[in-house]
């Protein structure tokens, strides 16, 4: 079976790590980047069946990356992370093409079960 | 007056000098000790990121002038536009640059000319046109081309478009911490009185590895010339800004960054275009307006590292950096010249502003016409060699130890150098400093007098003032 | 040693006795007459001199050692900060059925083991593996939440916290507030809250905070008679962490706008809006007679938030005399509670001096609609050239 592949925008390590150990262990393909530069050369070089993105990023911040993978490939589902007090920011990312968000702290497992609905539908 | 009595009152006078520079050295680096430790322990507890995500957070004007910066811009904008925090924008002003700065610029932020009110509350040069992004993940970026006047004047003009409470005047080819802002916010928010300023620490970025204007790695300066002048700025920023900020009296903010209550600075008429501090002379005037009104009022600065600036790396350029902080110093100095002693102004009338007449602007002449003495005195056969020597091993014995001091409030507080090698470097840097770099400063310094004096006649005459000296105009 | 120099100093002055008497000789004669001067100098500068010597080698010395010791601790925290990770996240990530398995029941007993046997024998592993199950505590909700709370009271983690609060060190006690806030040990919540009116303000803070999140009862105590300057600094930590509790627990926050601490007063107005409890706009519209600029401008903005429409004839009593701040805050209120009858008000703060008014006003134009809009267009072909450039400003929406 093809695995889904999932790409992690997350600068801080903590994190970025939990994420990538607790999504593997769902079965995902996993790639991680810490930062927006990455995040986008990543976008342009392979393809994604979801990106999970800070809003706070270095260098390219996290509506550049939401912005890039939208003019990419449009159906590519986004769900974004922020911390909690910012749903302004989030607003914005909807604007540009996001599908879903959290905010920090967030349940790991809520976060999977979004997942899972976007890559289904 | 015999010659006898006048070289004993000239000793006497000289050594005192030199009693009085140190002990102020050593108050100085006792308070900031202990004001760093109190910073320390109180921000252990500070999680920034409650302002980042606060709705009651200040918004911030960020301004950065930019002259002929066409191979950099871009990145320099990227990095401004990625610094952490919610409310902001970002004005770049394009003070007339001849190379192709602004449609630079315009071709990498997709930016269009708006019809934007500019309410000149403070007099500039013309504004040709303000521009914003078509594209709205750049939506908090501003430029603002104008014609040329200085770094002043395109200061000036920034505040004039800006539109929150609070601005932060940033140089473009800084490297600013992401967390800069976050940082310079907070004494506005903790303290009761009301804050007009805050500054930070600039560092040297030299030999640092910075990748998308992001400082990755940091080392010490290969080139001798930018790691005396490390030791110069751990010095002055760990033992001297913190303690000035603790007593309420510090006079300067760096131009590379600090944050500003824009409703102060307009009120006091802004940066003065004709002088080549304009930095120093804003604070001060600051502090002159505050005092006029009887408003109680603080300027904060805080020990983190948050900016870091490539030095010059060869002595032309740097003799040149030097030369104009003098001339800045003595212009502001000369401005508010009214200040000296004067008791209405308290603590800036009675110490700083004395502290910086005497300990900034007089030691370089002091120590230049102190060796011009001590010549004399060999030359009519009064050459004691061993108060000589004595002397000087003491004076060196106390700049090394000052230097090395400054290092140690370092390794307990950010210890941003983790190398051994870069600290041994340090070390070595430091004992040959008074030696070789020092006697050097001593000359720029009297330079920047003679050049004042001379180059323009009398005081508060209209200087234009470029920007600051660009590293690559030493790898020209 | 420096005797040593002082005694060669005596000799090589007395030694040199000048031969012929010329003007410059006896000048200098003069000078070794009264050296004693110059010898007490020469004492003083000895003396600094050893100082200064002892001094640079012993920070020399300090400077050395802390920073082997420094890289050394820091070492040693990153190792077992990669090891704790490694234990934590195999049972923190667990999905909520499968935490009553045997198997997790089981692996969780095995790393509990693991971390009493291996690590936690000295306080300073203890103390790193607290800080990290706070960092994680707080990037996570949810059941990886739950389990980090349990495995803290099940290692005993609490009780080295509970101890610290007894220290009479400030920074300890806000330390452990914290962290026990932070883990929601409930037991502790009494000795918690006792904190709140501590004289240190970054100890009061934490134990407030903790007293909201934690205090069943009566969470918001600390706001009655309370004397103490609240700063923004402070406000902001509270706002941030009542985002944790559940809206039913909130109070009225109107209960303390005759409170005759004004911080407080601003607080809540603040809380006001962030809680939406529109049923306080009367007791807004009475905070405009306020003594305070600050709260006036505050419970215009929130207000004007509310879209209170029967607040409009305060709002205008209120501007009569008020400051700059005040006005332009009330403008912005009137544009979003506003109706086409505030038009010509606002249209005559458009054309009055105050640029930053005018521009306020024609901002709040644009957002009364189409009628704002009219006199927008109309004042853009304006002959003043201030109040048309502000209406082209306004008007241009990629300025929005």
């Amino acid at each position: 079976m093809n695995l889904k592949k999932i790409l992690i925008v997350e600068d801080e390590d903590l994190v970025r790590k939990a994420l990538e150990f607790r999504l593997k262990k769902e079965g995902y393909q996993v790639t991680a980047c810490a930062d927006g530069k990455q995040a986008i050369e990543t976008i342009d070089g392979s393809s994604f069946d979801l990106v999970i993105t800070d809003m706070m990023l270095p260098y390219n911040n996290g509506l550049e990356v939401v912005t890039h993978l939208k003019n990419k490939s449009k159906e590519t589902p986004i769900i974004v992370l922020t911390n909690i007090g910012l749903e302004n920011v989030v607003l914005d990312a909807f604007n540009m093409g996001a599908d879903d968000y959290m905010t920090k702290p967030f349940s790991p497992n809520e976060l999977s079960v979004r997942i899972k609905r976007l890559i289904k539908s | 007056m015999t010659l006898h009595n006048t070289i004993e009152i000239l000793n006497t006078a000289v050594f005192f000098y030199a009693i009085t520079i140190s002990i102020a050295y050593v108050v100085l680096a006792l308070l900031s000790a202990r004001a760093i430790h109190v910073y320390m322990r109180k921000n252990k507890f500070v999680d920034h990121n409650l302002i980042l995500t606060s709705p009651h957070a200040p918004s911030v004007s960020l301004i950065a002038p930019a002259y002929n910066e066409e191979k950099s811009i871009v990145e320099n904008i990227r990095s401004l536009l990625s610094i952490h925090y919610t409310s902001f924008e970002v004005i770049i002003v394009n003070d007339g640059s001849k190379d192709n700065t602004l449609q630079t610029i315009i071709d990498a932020y997709q930016l269009v000319p708006v019809q934007y009110f500019v309410n000149n509350k403070l007099n500039t040069k013309t504004v040709r046109a303000v521009y914003k992004s078509t594209n709205r993940a750049f939506k908090k970026l501003i430029v603002v081309d104008k014609e040329n006047g200085g770094k002043a004047d395109a200061l000036n003009a920034g505040i004039n478009v800006s539109q929150y409470d609070l601005i932060t005047c940033i140089d473009v080819d800084c490297v600013v911490e992401q967390d800069a802002i976050l940082k310079l916010v907070k004494p506005f928010l903790e303290e009761r009185n009301h804050v007009i300023a805050t500054g930070g620490v600039v560092r040297i970025a030299n030999s640092c590895v910075v990748r998308h204007g992001r400082l990755v790695e940091i080392h010490a300066p290969k080139n001798i010339i930018p790691r005396y002048q490390v030791i110069e700025y751990l010095r002055a920023f760990l033992l001297g800004r913190m303690a000035w900020s603790k007593l309420n009296g510090l006079l300067l903010i760096s131009g590379a960054l600090g944050i500003f209550d824009k409703s102060v600075v307009i009120a006091c008429g802004g940066y003065r275009t004709d002088t080549v501090g304009e930095d120093m002379e804003l604070v001060v005037r600051m502090r002159k307006y505050m005092t006029d009104h009887k408003l109680k009022y603080r300027v904060v600065y805080i020990p983190d590292p948050l900016c870091w600036t490539e030095a010059p790396d060869d002595y032309k350029v740097l003799a040149r950096q030097r030369n104009r902080w003098m001339r800045g110093t003595m212009e502001t100095l000369w401005f508010h010249k009214y200040l000296f002693l004067n008791p209405k102004y308290g603590l800036l009338g009675l110490v700083s502003y004395p502290f910086w007449l005497f300990f900034e602007w007089l030691a370089p002449i002091v120590e230049f016409l102190g060796l011009l003495y001590f010549i004399f005195l060999v030359f009519i056969g009064y050459s004691n060699w061993h108060f000589f020597l004595i002397l000087f091993f003491t004076v060196y014995f106390f700049a090394i130890t000052i230097s090395i001091l400054a290092l140690v409030y370092e390794e307990f507080s950010y210890r941003q150098y983790a190398k051994h090698a870069d600290i041994i470097k340090f070390i070595s840097t430091l004992l040959v400093e008074p030696l070789i770099y020092h006697p050097r400063s001593v000359w720029w310094g009297l330079k920047g007098n003679l050049d004042k004096f001379k180059g323009y006649g009398s005081w508060g005459e209209m200087t234009r003032t470029g920007f600051t000296e660009k590293p690559s105009e030493s790898k020209e | 040693m420096s005797c040593f120099t002082f005694h060669l100093f005596n000799i090589s002055v007395t030694n040199e006795v000048p031969s012929e008497l010329s003007m410059v000789d006896k000048a200098t004669e003069m000078i070794r007459a009264e050296l004693n001067s110059t010898e007490i100098l020469i004492r003083v500068c000895a003396v600094l001199l050893v100082l200064f010597i002892l001094l640079f080698i012993s920070f020399f010395i300090t400077l050395m050692v802390a920073r082997s010791i420094h890289k050394y601790n820091d070492k040693y925290k990153a190792q077992l900060k990669e090891k704790y990770e490694l234990l934590l996240t195999g049972i923190i990530f667990n999905e909520e059925e499968e935490l009553e398995t045997d198997e997790f029941k089981e692996s969780k007993q095995r790393v509990i083991n693991h971390f009493k046997k291996k690590y936690l024998k000295n306080r300073k592993n203890r103390n790193i593996l607290r800080e990290h199950i706070v960092l994680l505590h707080k990037n996570f909700a949810g059941t990886s939440a739950n389990i980090l709370e349990r495995l803290y009271v099940e290692l005993k983690l609490h009780k080295e916290a509970l101890q610290e609060l007894n220290s009479p060190d400030w920074g300890i006690q806000a330390n452990a507030v914290r962290e026990l806030a932070q883990l929601n040990i409930l037991d502790a919540a009494p000795k918690l809250k006792r904190r709140a009116r501590h004289e240190n303000p970054i100890l009061r803070i934490e134990a407030q905070v903790a007293a909201l999140t934690m205090d069943e009862q009566d969470p918001f105590s600390f706001l009655d008679n309370n004397r103490n300057h609240l700063t923004t600094w402070h406000q902001i930590n509270l706002a941030a962490n009542m985002n944790k509790i559940g809206a039913e627990k909130l109070p009225q926050f109107s209960r303390w706008f005759n409170s005759p601490n004004d911080s407080i007063v601003l607080f809540c107005v603040k809380m006001t809006l962030q809680y939406d409890q529109f049923d306080s706009i009367p007791e807004l519209i009475k905070l405009l007679k306020h003594r305070s600029d600050e709260i006036i401008a505050q419970a215009a903005y929130v207000l004007g938030e509310f879209s209170a429409t029967d607040a409009d004839v305060n709002l205008l009593n209120a501007f009569v005399n008020a400051s700059v701040k005040v006005k332009l805050k009330i403008i912005e209120a009137i544009g979003k509670c506003g109706t086409e009858e505030h038009i010509p008000f606002l249209e005559q703060q458009l054309l009055q001096n105050d640029l930053t008014i005018a521009t306020k006003a024609a901002e709040a134009l644009l957002i009364l609609g189409d009628d704002g809009y009219k006199v927008l267009t109309r004042n853009a072909d304006s002959p003043l050239f201030a109040v048309a450039e502000i209406c082209k400003q306004v008007l241009d929406e990629r300025n929005n």
